[in-house]
């Protein structure tokens, strides 16, 4: 549904692009042009090129909007940093754990009850509630299993890349998943952020980012204002004449314009303030505004607890536990069959405290889905303290592609072998399908 | 032979913050060696006291942080010398310190301070102040590595992010290297660097293969003269500075060749920008093409050209959306170029700026110029005072269209317009 004459015309200019043949092959080849200049750096995938083609007016008209009754929401949640698993999910039931964490133990009363020797941190008291009612899975053991480096940047590449191969990745699984959606709803992949991650670019297109500090510019179209919202959007109408990258700076400034009036009534009323509860109540109104969102990113942090773990985790702990919170009371009954969240870190920590009161960025970790179509419990196995490597780390018992294999083929009915690059055993994470 | 305005152009967007038409048609009677060398001076670079608030206990960290904030930018704006704020913004990036975790202006100040005195010194000499400056002691956690129990965050970054790059190393190196670095940290009262000898191990650790009693500082130096490591070192930085002037993914030739002009010159920043600039392919249009503006070289650019003060212009009101806060690098690995900075939010964040410094413009009475009767007329006027010379046939077709369009409405919101739009073009967002 048009807003207003403003954006009709905006899209007569953009259906108006001379075109050899279909508009659909021009633009098709001109982003592959885009695509095959535009890389640089981790996070600097390909840009949109050729700006305002994709997504496509008419597209976007005919098929922006309700999601279908069997499509599954993803919210991806990162907690940047290296969260500790251990302190996340105790095994109070392991003496190895007390002998190596010392005074950052927790000891086993003040832990939520998991299973026999396992409880969940004193923090996390809704999630436990979740899981209790049988709707959290609890992924243990997870990691990159073959990583060779300890390092944020390269653990938290590979989680992001999700597939086989070396080199510098320059596209995400999600946004894999992203290329091969139907080009048609700016909103399919949405990062609650002001960058978007690599998960989210894909090799081809990227998320677009909702900030959850204010709504976007052009939203309200302004009488003083509105020609200039659509003139701003027309610097893509055509070729920049600047290269590929002007070409996406041009598109970046067509897709905010396109997609700001349509986000505009996400933000009121006024975001709750909370660290992450802003951007989960934000995530979790634009699912209910049904404009077609399927996943949604969201990047959370600081976990890094070298130092004086106890006064950085237990907060991390409590604004996770309100965030996720937030995020499903806020969610619509009729979403909550269709939607399900998983949240992940780039590693766990090192079983050993260290002499700064921390724990330094260790290896296998925990991941947590959550949802009303989840099978919960805990999967995998539970991550043993008493079993290392000769370097002191935990080896991760799970691949983290055969959880992404689970949530890319039963929540997103997508090609799982083709994404991630390879087969990986998935491990069964839901009940049902979403609906 | 002079130089063409454009490339004086050129040069002074990357090794500055752009230059104004009477800068460049000054700079353009020289040819391109002695253009480099007049960019590459620093002798006129102002000294940089810190901010009264800096370090006052009486005033929040907060408060310090906004007010060294600003006085950077204004450096930026006003500096005689830009290539020195510009490069400072690169080690800024690179030997990244957050006050996210540091929460103390004071070492922010000192390490930006030393980034800044050093910014096209030796980047050896750089390299051994940084390990030992309290804010990166105490970002990447060496205040807390002990003999016995070390704290490997800041020997790991040294190599991976710093010096070498992943890969050149072995975990037994970080951990060799950890053991090294072990003792060198802050001292309380004074809030200085310090090596507590108590705390440092002093057995002997195998680096490189080589087996003895390491110490943290012989660390940098064996990475730095090692005959092996000192080459790719070397060539690290290049790429990144590269990737940071020029164009990401440069050729191995250009990579190489460089590279290998900075390690002969003893590490010398100066060495290496000014053979980069004098590279036929700093001056290609691959290369004039390559980057987008940072959030910081935007609002700088901008605030340059309009001759605004950061005071008037706000730029921190925005910057945090638009994605680069100073002293707030998001990680250890700084800031990336280009795609980086792509992203709705963002564009949002960047025409929210560039609408506060139209009405800015406005209300200062600096738009009254424009003739808004005339649209064509107008256009021409508005993309002079943007500085952009050089717009495209699409850019001035999108400003005249809109001109077209909004005086048949009503001309009162074109001179705001049409500033807010040439600030939006592309032009404006490249670099």
């Amino acid at each position: 549904m048009l807003p207003s004459d403003i954006e009709t015309k905006a899209a007569l200019r953009h259906l108006s692009v001379p075109a050899d043949g279909s508009r659909k092959g021009l633009s098709r080849r001109r982003f592959l042009q885009a695509a095959a200049l535009g890389t640089g750096g981790l996070l600097a995938g390909p840009g949109l090129g050729f700006g305002g083609i994709l997504p496509g007016w008419e597209e976007h008209l005919a098929a922006a909007g309700p999601l279908g009754p069997a499509d599954g929401v993803l919210v991806v949640l990162l907690m940047a940093g290296g969260n500790d698993a251990l302190n996340t999910v105790v095994p109070f039931g392991q003496p190895s754990y007390y002998t190596k964490r010392g005074s950052l133990a927790y000891q086993p009363i003040g832990t939520l009850p998991l299973a026999p020797g396992l409880g969940l941190n004193p923090n996390l008291v809704k999630l436990e509630a979740r899981f209790a009612a049988g709707k959290v899975a609890i992924v243990q053991g997870i990691g990159v299993v073959d990583q060779v480096s300890f390092s944020h940047f390269e653990s938290m590449a590979a989680w992001m890349q999700g597939s086989a191969g070396g080199g510098t990745p320059n596209s995400g699984w999600l946004g894999r998943w992203l290329d091969g959606a139907p080009p048609t709803n700016p909103f399919a992949a949405v990062s609650i952020d002001s960058s978007v991650p690599l998960h989210l670019i894909g090799e081809t297109r990227k998320a677009i980012a909702l900030n959850a500090d204010s709504a976007p510019f052009g939203g309200t179209p302004d009488p003083g204002w509105d020609l200039v919202y659509e003139a701003f959007s027309n610097f893509a109408a055509q070729p920049s004449g600047l290269g590929s990258w002007g070409d996406a700076v041009a598109g970046t400034g067509s897709q905010l314009i396109q997609t700001a009036a349509q986000a505009k009534p996400l933000y009121s009323p006024t975001l709750p303030a909370g660290p992450l509860v802003d951007k989960l109540t934000l995530a979790a109104r634009l699912i209910n505004a049904d404009l077609g969102a399927r996943v949604i990113g969201v990047t959370y942090g600081d976990f890094d607890s070298h130092k004086n773990q106890p006064n950085m985790h237990p907060n991390r702990m409590r604004e996770l536990d309100a965030g996720v919170e937030a995020f499903f009371t806020t969610l619509g009954a009729g979403f909550q069959g269709r939607t399900s969240m998983m949240v992940f870190s780039e590693f766990g920590r090192y079983p050993v405290r260290n002499d700064s009161n921390g724990v330094d960025h260790g290896w296998s970790g925990n991941a947590f889905v959550i949802g009303d179509r989840v099978a919960g419990g805990l999967k995998g196995q539970t991550l043993d303290t008493a079993v290392t490597e000769t370097n002191g780390h935990i080896r991760p018992t799970m691949d983290f592609r055969s959880m992404y294999a689970s949530l890319l083929t039963d929540w997103l009915a997508a090609d799982a072998t083709q994404i991630l690059g390879g087969s990986f055993s998935p491990v069964p994470l839901f009940s049902s399908a979403p609906g | 032979m002079p130089t063409p305005p454009a490339d004086v152009a050129h040069l002074l967007r990357r090794a500055g913050f752009g230059g104004s038409a009477a800068r460049i048609a000054e700079l353009s009677a020289l040819d391109r060696p002695a253009l480099v060398d007049a960019v590459l001076s620093t002798t006129a670079s102002p000294s940089d006291a810190a901010p009264a608030s800096t370090g006052n206990a009486l005033i929040a960290e907060w408060t310090q942080t906004q007010d060294l904030s600003t006085w950077w930018l204004k450096r930026m704006i006003t500096s005689p010398t830009p290539i020195v704020e510009k490069m400072t913004l690169f080690w800024h990036g690179h030997f990244a310190s957050s006050q996210d975790k540091v929460n103390r202006t004071l070492y922010l100040y000192r390490q930006n301070h030393t980034y800044r005195v050093n910014a096209l010194g030796s980047f050896k000499y750089l390299a051994h102040q940084m390990a030992i400056q309290p804010a990166m002691l105490s970002y990447l956690d060496n205040d807390a590595n002990v003999k016995g129990a070390p704290n490997q965050n800041f020997a790991r970054e040294l190599m991976e992010l710093f010096l070498l790059g992943v890969g050149n190393y072995s975990e037994d190196d970080v951990i060799a290297s950890a053991r090294a670095w072990t003792g060198h940290g802050i001292n309380d009262n004074t809030k200085t660097y310090q090596f507590n000898g108590m705390q440092h191990d002093y057995e002997l650790k195998t680096f490189f293969g080589t087996t003895k009693a390491w110490d943290g500082p012989e660390i940098i130096d064996e990475i730095l003269t090692n005959t092996l490591k000192r080459v790719i070192a070397a060539r690290f930085i290049t790429r990144k500075l590269w990737t940071f002037f020029a164009y990401a993914n440069p050729s191995d030739t250009i990579v190489n060749t460089l590279a290998a002009t900075f390690w002969t010159s003893g590490f010398s920043i100066t060495a290496l920008l000014r053979a980069l600039f004098l590279r036929d392919e700093f001056w290609s249009t691959t290369a004039r093409q390559a980057l987008v503006r940072s959030p910081i070289e935007y609002v700088v650019n901008i605030m340059r050209q309009m001759g605004l003060t950061p005071e008037e212009a706000n730029p921190e009101w925005h910057l945090r959306d638009m994605g680069q806060q100073l002293f707030y690098p998001p990680n250890v690995s700084g800031w990336k170029p280009n795609g980086y900075w792509l992203s709705t939010s963002s564009a949002s964040a960047r025409a929210e700026f560039a609408q506060r410094v139209a009405f800015v413009l406005y209300g200062k009475g600096s738009l009254n110029g424009l003739w808004v009767s005339y649209p064509g007329f107008a256009v021409n006027q508005v993309l002079d005072l943007a500085g952009i010379s050089d717009a495209s046939a699409n850019t001035k077709k999108v400003l005249l269209d809109y001109g077209n369009a909004q005086k048949a409405r009503a001309t009162w919101p074109m001179r705001t317009g049409l500033c807010a739009l040439a600030l939006l073009s592309p032009e404006s967002q490249l670099a």
